[in-house]
């Protein structure tokens, strides 16, 4: 039984893990997935509003893209603990399916606490319901 | 043992015992008789042509496995490029609310239902995600039923068109 004495090092410590927070200027983003037929949604255009004296003051407008997702919709700086408001055109989506659909629109509204974080706001979507969840 | 007295015996036995059968069938089938399915079909048709109660919705919070009580929930309808309010209540021991609206008013039109879930979670103490929750939804035969609920959790929500 032999102790082992550990060496001390005089090279440098190495630098830190990158942390969550300065997410690369993408600290929100948004997924539409059409549960029904398991793909997912391109072409659907979400509107980004940041609440501001009681108004809705819209930030950006962006369309999914082929994997249904949009990203950075706001940048750090202008990502403030603040109630956010995202639109979801999802009709439009099944109009182009020639389907109905229960809602003309989809809004989620959430609130920011933790700006350092990073926010994804997915939509399960079908014609008669839909679901969201606060993701990272 | 198989003289033709007890054949006889036997027959008897066996055709009188049928008959009892043949009654039971013979009256079944005059009862059904009676009670037409023309009869059947006008009642339950105006049961259901009553849609007295058009619009209905549940708030159950699946984080407990449990309805919200007490769930403001705010009902609006489109109008002229502006949301009017048709009322508001509150959701009852089993997260329910209805009557929210007349058959009258109930008409294809687009629709909003709000439900104030923060003070939901300020009186459990709890953080959540969103401050209210909002359902758009448009209606195109009202004399439907419709069920709109909320598969409530801290962070996360789902909605449906139920009947």
């Amino acid at each position: 039984m032999s102790t082992r004495r550990e060496r001390s090092t005089t090279a440098a410590p190495p630098p830190p893990p990158p942390t969550m927070a300065g997410n690369s200027d993408n600290p929100l983003s948004a997924h539409v997935l059409d549960t029904t037929i398991g793909r997912p949604v391109p072409g659907i255009l979400i509107t980004l509003s940041k609440e501001e004296n009681g108004k809705w003051r819209k930030i950006t407008e962006q369309v999914t893209n082929k994997d249904g997702r949009v990203a950075r919709l706001i940048s750090q700086a202008e990502f403030t603990p603040s109630s956010y408001k995202l639109n979801f055109n999802t009709k439009s989506y099944f109009e182009s399916l020639g389907q109905k659909t229960f809602y003309p629109y989809i809004d989620v509204v959430f609130q920011v606490e933790k700006p350092e974080e990073h926010y994804h706001v997915p939509i399960l979507l079908n014609a008669y319901g839909y679901s969201t969840y606060r993701g990272s | 043992m198989f003289s033709p007295a007890w054949s006889l015996v036997c027959f008897a036995f066996f055709f009188f015992m049928d008959h009892p059968i043949k009654l039971e069938s013979t009256a079944i089938t005059e009862w059904t008789e009676r009670n037409s399915s023309q009869e059947l079909t006008s009642s339950v048709a105006s049961i259901m042509s009553a849609n007295e109660n058009p619009l209905t919705s549940h708030v159950l919070d699946t984080a407990i496995g449990r309805p919200a009580v007490g769930v403001p929930v705010t009902l609006s309808k489109y109008e002229n490029d502006q949301w009017r309010n048709i009322s508001q209540q509150l959701t009852n021991s089993d997260g329910r609310v209805g009557n929210m609206i007349s058959s009258e008013e109930f008409s294809s039109s687009r629709y909003k239902l709000t439900f104030e879930t923060m003070s939901y979670y300020e009186r459990r103490g709890e953080k959540r995600f969103y401050p209210y929750i909002e359902v758009i939804f448009e209606i195109e035969s009202p004399e439907e039923h419709y069920h709109v609920p909320i598969l409530l959790s801290a962070y996360g929500f789902s909605t449906y068109r139920g009947s």
